[in-house]
C-alpha cells in the first residue's frame, strides 16, 4: 500500500528546490523506479515533488562542445535524439533497452542515474561522456562530475533537498561511434545482468584515436575500465578486443545473486566488451582485422 | 461491434462446427464488459487481506489480534478458530487448515486475515496483530528433507513422505539382460507458476439464512473447491453457491484457491460482503507451483530402437501441503508410459514434504515432467542406436486398439501421422543434416487424457441444459465453466450444430452453482469430451422437442420435420421459426420453456488401482508431436528458438483457430518453463523472485514462428469427433527444446530450465574438449 502524501508539480526549479528542500520529499520524473518503491513500502515520503511539467528541464540541447540532457528528458526522447549519431548510440541503445515502450516513453535518463542501482542501464554510457552532472538545492547550483555522482548501490552524491537538473556530456572528437550491449535471460524487458559501454574513435588506418569502456551491474556502481586510453595509437585487431575484454573482466567486481553467478558475469564482461568495440567498429565502417 | 458479430455469423452454411468463428465471449472481453474476479463489487464490501507467515516452519505459541480490531474501519480478524476447525486437502491426504492451526510450513503460509473499509486499512490491521512464534528447523531440498533424521515438516508423516507407490508390469530385469543398449540418466524439473496473468481474486458475501454467495475467479466452480469451502465453514455443500466470473487464465492454478474458504470466513465474520485480491508477490509466492521432479531412469532398447525396459524413480517436492500433488507424481510416473509400448517396467515415484509453498496443478498435471525425462532418454537411446530420433518413437508408438502397460484403451490414436506430418513440415530430414555446432533440432511426443476417472471416485461425466428462451435462442448451461480456453464457443458451437440454429441464436451462460449442475471443471482436458458431450446430448433433445412441437403446430410426422439455421420446415413449403416454434411450447406448457438436460459418462473407465496405477482411466486419449529449432549463442549461452512446429491429434477440430490457438499457448509457456522460469530461495526460505521482473515468463520477443497442424482424425467418444487440446500443448515443449539444445551441443542438460548460465557452461567444457582432441 502507499501511505499518503502531498503531490507537488511545480512549474520552476526555483520552486522545485524549495519544496524538496522543505520536508521530507521525494523527486519523481517518471515515477516508474520511485511509485514502485512506495507501492513496497521501502519509501514512504511525506511529499511527492514532480518535475516532469517543468519547460527548463525537458528535452536536449546540444552546444558547441557540450549536450546537455535535461532532467525531464525521457529515455524515449534520447532515443530519438540519438538516433542517427554514431557517437551517441550509446545512449541510445541504453534507453531502448530499459523496460519497456510504456516505460521508455515517462522514465528519464536523469532518473535511471538517481535510482542508481548497478543494473541501471544508463550509467556506463553516461560515463563514457567525460560527463558531469548539474545539482540543484535551496542555496545553490554545483557541478559534479559524473564518476562521483554513484557512490554505490543505490547510493549517490546528492545531498539532502538537492535535484538534478541535467546531464552535460562532452562532444567526442568526430569519427567517434559508441554502442552499449546489455545482456539477460531474454531479448527484452530485463534488467541487466552485464552492461558494457564503449565509445571508438578510429582514423583512416583503423587505429585507435580514442578508446572508453563503462561497465555496469558488475560493481557495485558503474566503472569505467581504467588504462583503455593507453591504447590509443594500435590497430582495432582481434587481439586489442582480446585484451579490451582482459582489462574490463579483470576490473570489474560481479557478486554472484540468484540472478547470475560472479564468474559468469565475469565472463559475459570479456564477451560483451569485445562485442561492444566490434559494433563500433561497424559503425565506423571499419572491419576488425585478424592478427598477424 | 458490428464487424465482429457479422464475423460470427460468417459462413456457417455448412453447419458451424468445424469453423473458425471467433469466441462468443469476444466482444465483452475487447470491450472491457467482461466481469473478471476483481471486476465484481456489492453495496458495503469490505476489503480482505491474509495475514502470512513470516518463517519457513514454526510454532504458533499465541495470537493476539486486539489491536488489530480495535482499528478504525477493521470489520474482522479470523483465524482457525472461525473455522470448522477440519482438516482439508486431497482426500486421504488432508494435511492443512485454510488458516494455521499450531503450525506454520512456509514462508507465506495464511495464519489469520483481516477484513477492512479499505485495503489500506486492512493492510495496518495485518501488521497489529502480534504473532508469538517459536521458530523450528526447516528442510528446504529434497535432499534435506530425506537425510536420516531429517527435521520432519508434518510430525505426523515419518521422512516426510507425502505419498509414494511403487508398481511394476513384466518381468524387468529378464528384459533388460535382452537389451543391446541400457542407459541411465537422472533428470530434473523446475517449479514454475501458472502465471496468469490476472491475479486470484474473490468475492464472499452471506445470505440472512447463512448461505454463502461467492463470486471467484475460479476454473472449477462446482468443483472440489467448492466442497472444501462449505468444510471449512462447516456448512452443507448446498449453502455454497459460488458464481464463476472471467477468468485472466488459470492453466490450473486456479482449480484450487485458498482465498475463497478464506474470503468466506471473513464475510460471514464480519456480516458484509468481502472482496479479496492476491497481489502479484502473493500469487506467485503462496500459491502452489508446479510439482518440481528429480528422476531417476533406466532404460533399455534392442537393436532396432523397441524399448525392453523401464526403470524409474522419481522424487518429487511437495512443498508444505497436498493440493492435488499425489495425482500430480502419480501422473508424472504413469501417463508417459502409456505413449510408447512399454512391457516391463518398475517404477517407485515418493513425494516429499519440504518447508516451501506447495505444490501442484498446472497445466499438463505432472505429464510434462515425466514427459521431460522419458522423451530426453529416448534421444539418447536414438544416439547410441545411430537411429532418427523420429524413427525411434515411430518403432514404439501405441497405436488404435492396443492396450497399454497401464491398462489404457487406446482408442482414436494418430501419433504416427502427427510423427510424419511434423517432420515433413518442419524439414526435420534436411535439417537434421545441418549437423552445426550450436544449432540444433528436436522431436518430443505427447499422449494425454480427456479427463481422468481417478480424480473424484464418487462419478465421472459431465452435465448441461439447454433452455430455449421466448426469442428462440438457446441458453447453454454447462457446469464445468469456461476458464477462457474457449469452452464457451465450443459448447455455442456443438449446440447450433446439433440444433439447427445460427451461432448468434446460442448464448452460453456463466457458471452459478445454484444454476447449473454439479461439476468439476476445466481441468484433466476434460471440457470437450465431457462437457462438449453433456451439451450436445441435451442439444439432440431440444431439436427433437421443437420438432415434436412443430410437428404439433403443422401436424403430421414428426420425422418429416427438419431444422436449419433456425428456420424449421415438413418438406411441403411450410415452416416457422426456431422462435415461434419455442414460444408455442412456452405457451402449451403453462409458461415453461423448453428446457433438456444432457449428460454424458464416460464409457468403459475405471478408478485407477491405487497400489498398481492399473486402469483405463479416460475415455479419449490426445496426441502429438512437436519439433523445436534452436541456435545457441556460444559466447553468451543464450538459446534461441528459431522455429517450432506442433502436430497434434485432437480428433476433429470443433473451431481450427481456437485450436491453434490453444497450441501457440501452450508452446510459449512450454518456452517460459524450458528456459527462463524457476523458483529462487534465499537461504531462509524466502521466494527472491515472487514478481515479474525476476520471475521470467517469456516475451513475445522470445517466442519464435510457431508452426500448427493437426492430423487428420476422428474419436468415436469425443463430441463431433473432437478431443481435449488444453493440456497435450504444453506437455512435449521442453523436451523437445532439450532434445534440439543436446543436437546442438552434443552433450545433454538434464536440469531445467536451461539458461544461458548452464548453457554457456557445457558450451566452454564441450569446446575444451574439442580443443584437446585437436591437438592430440
Amino acid at each position: 500500500m502507499i501511505e499518503p502524501f502531498v503531490y507537488y508539480t511545480p512549474a520552476a526549479v526555483a520552486e522545485a528546490v524549495q519544496l524538496l528542500g522543505q520536508r521530507s520529499a521525494k523527486l519523481i520524473a517518471g515515477g516508474t523506479d520511485v511509485l514502485v518503491q512506495m507501492q513496497e513500502g521501502l519509501l514512504s515520503p511525506e511529499a511527492l515533488v514532480d518535475i516532469s511539467g517543468i519547460d527548463a528541464l525537458k528535452g536536449i540541447r546540444e552546444e558547441t562542445e557540450h549536450v546537455v540532457i535535461g532532467a525531464a528528458a525521457t529515455h524515449h526522447e534520447v532515443m530519438e535524439w540519438a538516433h542517427n549519431l554514431p557517437q551517441y548510440a550509446a545512449l541510445a541503445e541504453a534507453s531502448g533497452s530499459v523496460g519497456t515502450p510504456q516505460v521508455r516513453n515517462i522514465a528519464t535518463v536523469a532518473g535511471n542515474l538517481c535510482n542508481a542501482v548497478p543494473s541501471a542501464d544508463l550509467g556506463a554510457p553516461v560515463l563514457l561522456y567525460n560527463s558531469s552532472l548539474t545539482l540543484a538545492s535551496a542555496n545553490g547550483s554545483r557541478q559534479l562530475p559524473a564518476i562521483e555522482f554513484f557512490t554505490g548501490p543505490k547510493k549517490t552524491a546528492l545531498l539532502p533537498g538537492e535535484m538534478v537538473l541535467s546531464i552535460r556530456l562532452t562532444a567526442p572528437p568526430v569519427g567517434c561511434a559508441s554502442a552499449y550491449c546489455k545482456h539477460g535471460p531474454r531479448k527484452a524487458s530485463d534488467l541487466a545482468m552485464v552492461g558494457v559501454a564503449a565509445m571508438v574513435g578510429l582514423d583512416d588506418n583503423s587505429a585507435v584515436t580514442s578508446l572508453v569502456i563503462g561497465l555496469n551491474a558488475v560493481a557495485p556502481t558503474p566503472i569505467l575500465v581504467q588504462g583503455c586510453e593507453q591504447l590509443v595509437g594500435q590497430v582495432m585487431s582481434l587481439s586489442l578486443l582480446d585484451r579490451c575484454a582482459r582489462m574490463a573482466a579483470q576490473q570489474c567486481r560481479p557478486i554472484t545473486d540468484y540472478r547470475a553467478g560472479a564468474e559468469y558475469r565475469r565472463d559475459m564482461v570479456g564477451v560483451l566488451t569485445k562485442r561492444a568495440l566490434e559494433r563500433c567498429a561497424a559503425k565506423l565502417g571499419k572491419e576488425v582485422r585478424e592478427d598477424g | 461491434m458490428t464487424k465482429i458479430h457479422a464475423a460470427i455469423v460468417a459462413d456457417t452454411d455448412q453447419g458451424v462446427v468445424g469453423q473458425s468463428v471467433p469466441m462468443v465471449d469476444a466482444c465483452e472481453k475487447v470491450t472491457g464488459k467482461a466481469i473478471y474476479g476483481a471486476d465484481v463489487e456489492m453495496p458495503g464490501m469490505l476489503y480482505g487481506r491474509v495475514l502470512r507467515s513470516p518463517h519457513p516452519h514454526a510454532k504458533i505459541l499465541s495470537i493476539d489480534a486486539a489491536e488489530a480490531q480495535r482499528l478504525p474501519g477493521v470489520r474482522a480478524v479470523v483465524t482457525w478458530a472461525d473455522t470448522s476447525g477440519e482438516l482439508i486437502g486431497f482426500s486421504q491426504y488432508s494435511d492443512h487448515y485454510i488458516f494455521a492451526k499450531d503450525e506454520v510450513r512456509f514462508v507465506g503460509d495464511e495464519v489469520a486475515a483481516v477484513a477492512a473499509v479499505d485495503e489500506d486499512t486492512a493492510h495496518r490491521a495485518l501488521k497489529l496483530i502480534k504473532v508469538e512464534y517459536e521458530v523450528l528447523p526447516a528442510v528446504y531440498t529434497l535432499d534435506e528433507a530425506m537425510a536420516p533424521g531429517a527435521p520432519l515438516v508434518h510430525d505426523v508423516t515419518p521422512e516426510n513422505i507425502a505419498h509414494q507407490i511403487t508398481y511394476s508390469r513384466g518381468d524387468v530385469d529378464a528384459a533388460f539382460a535382452k537389451c543391446d543398449v541400457i542407459l541411465e540418466e537422472t533428470f530434473e524439473t523446475s517449479p514454475a507458476h501458472p502465471a496468469y496473468i490476472e491475479p486470484q481474486a474473490c468475492l464472499a458475501a452471506f445470505d440472512a439464512y447463512g448461505n454463502a454467495d461467492i463470486y471467484a475467479n475460479t476454473q472449477s466452480p462446482g468443483g472440489s473447491i467448492r466442497e472444501k469451502t462449505a468444510q471449512v465453514l462447516g456448512l452443507p455443500l448446498g449453502k455454497v453457491r459460488i458464481h464463476q466470473t472471467f477468468l485472466g487464465g488459470g492453466f490450473g492454478g486456479k482449480v484450487w484457491q485458498h482465498i475463497i474458504p478464506a474470503t468466506a470466513v471473513l464475510a460471514r465474520k464480519a456480516g458484509r460482503p468481502v472482496k479479496m485480491m492476491y497481489s502479484r508477490r502473493e500469487d506467485l509466492a503462496c500459491t502452489p507451483s508446479r510439482v518440481p521432479m528429480r528422476m531417476k531412469l533406466k532404460m533399455g532398447a534392442d537393436r532396432t530402437g523397441r524399448i525392453l525396459a523401464k526403470e524409474t524413480l522419481v522424487l518429487a517436492d511437495n512443498g508444505a501441503y497436498c493440493i492435488n500433488s499425489p495425482i500430480v507424481i502419480d501422473t508424472a510416473a504413469t501417463r508417459i508410459e502409456n505413449l510408447y509400448r512399454f512391457e516391463n517396467i518398475r517404477t517407485t515415484a515418493k513425494l516429499i514434504y519440504t518447508n516451501k509453498v506447495s505444490t501442484g496443478t498446472f497445466r499438463g498435471f505432472g505429464n510434462p515432467q515425466g514427459t521431460f525425462m522419458v522423451e530426453s532418454m529416448m534421444d539418447m537411446l536414438a544416439k547410441e542406436l545411430a537411429m532418427d530420433p523420429a524413427q525411434i518413437r515411430i518403432v514404439n508408438a501405441v497405436h488404435p486398439g492396443y492396450v497399454t502397460a497401464h491398462g489404457w484403451k487406446i482408442n482414436s490414436c494418430e501419433l504416427e501421422q502427427c510423427i510424419h506430418e511434423v517432420k515433413r513440415i518442419s524439414g526435420w530430414e534436411e535439417k537434421r543434416k545441418a549437423n552445426r555446432f550450436g544449432y540444433g533440432i528436436g522431436m518430443s511426443c505427447v499422449i494425454h487424457v480427456n479427463g481422468n476417472r481417478s480424480c473424484f471416485p464418487a462419478f465421472d461425466g459431465s452435465t448441461a441444459y439447454i433452455s430455449m428462451n421466448e426469442s428462440g435462442e438457446a441458453m447453454v448451461m454447462c457446469a464445468e465453466g469456461d476458464l477462457g480456453q474457449g469452452a464457451s464457443t465450443v459448447f455455442a458451437q456443438i449446440a447450433a450444430q446439433e440444433i439447427g440454429l445460427p451461432m448468434e441464436s446460442v448464448r452460453v451462460l456463466r457458471v452459478d452453482t445454484e444454476y447449473a449442475g454439479f461439476a468439476f471443471g476445466a481441468f484433466a482436458s476434460r471440457i470437450t469430451v465431457n462437457g462438449g458431450n453433456a451439451v450436445r446430448h441435451a442439444a439432440a433433445a431440444v431439436r427433437r422437442a421443437l420438432l415434436e412441437t412443430a410437428a404439433g403446430m403443422r401436424g403430421g410426422d414428426v420425422d418429416t420435420f427438419t431444422i436449419h439455421q433456425g428456420i424449421v420446415t415438413d418438406g411441403t413449403g411450410w415452416s416457422a421459426t426456431v422462435a415461434e416454434v419455442s414460444l408455442q411450447y412456452i405457451y402449451a406448457h403453462a409458461g415453461t420453456n423448453l428446457r433438456c438436460d444432457g449428460f454424458f459418462i464416460p464409457p468403459d473407465v475405471v478408478i485407477a488401482d491405487k497400489v498398481t496405477k492399473y486402469g483405463n482411466i479416460s475415455c479419449a486419449y490426445s496426441f502429438a508431436a512437436h519439433v523445436a529449432e534452436v541456435e545457441v549463442d556460444k559466447d553468451t549461452g543464450k538459446v534461441e528458438v528459431l522455429n517450432y512446429y506442433a502436430v497434434h491429434d485432437a480428433g476433429k477440430l470443433i473451431n481450427p483457430m481456437l485450436a491453434e490457438g490453444q497450441i501457440e499457448g501452450g508452446v510459449a509457456q512450454g518456452i517460459g518453463f524450458a528456459l527462463y522460469e524457476n523458483y529462487c530461495y534465499g537461504t531462509d526460505g524466502h521466494m527472491l523472485n515472487n514478481s515479474f521482473l525476476d520471475y521470467k515468463l517469456p516475451t513475445f520477443k522470445d517466442v519464435p514462428k510457431i508452426t500448427t497442424g493437426f492430423a487428420q482424425g476422428c474419436d468415436p467418444v469425443g463430441p463431433m469427433g473432437a478431443k481435449g487440446l488444453g493440456e497435450p500443448t504444453i506437455v512435449p515443449v521442453a523436451s523437445a527444446i532439450g532434445n534440439a539444445l543436446a543436437d546442438a551441443l552434443g552433450e545433454r542438460i538434464t536440469q531445467m530450465p536451461f539458461t544461458a548460465e548452464k548453457v554457456k557452461g557445457v558450451v566452454r567444457r564441450v569446446m575444451a574438449q574439442a580443443a584437446k582432441e585437436g591437438q592430440a
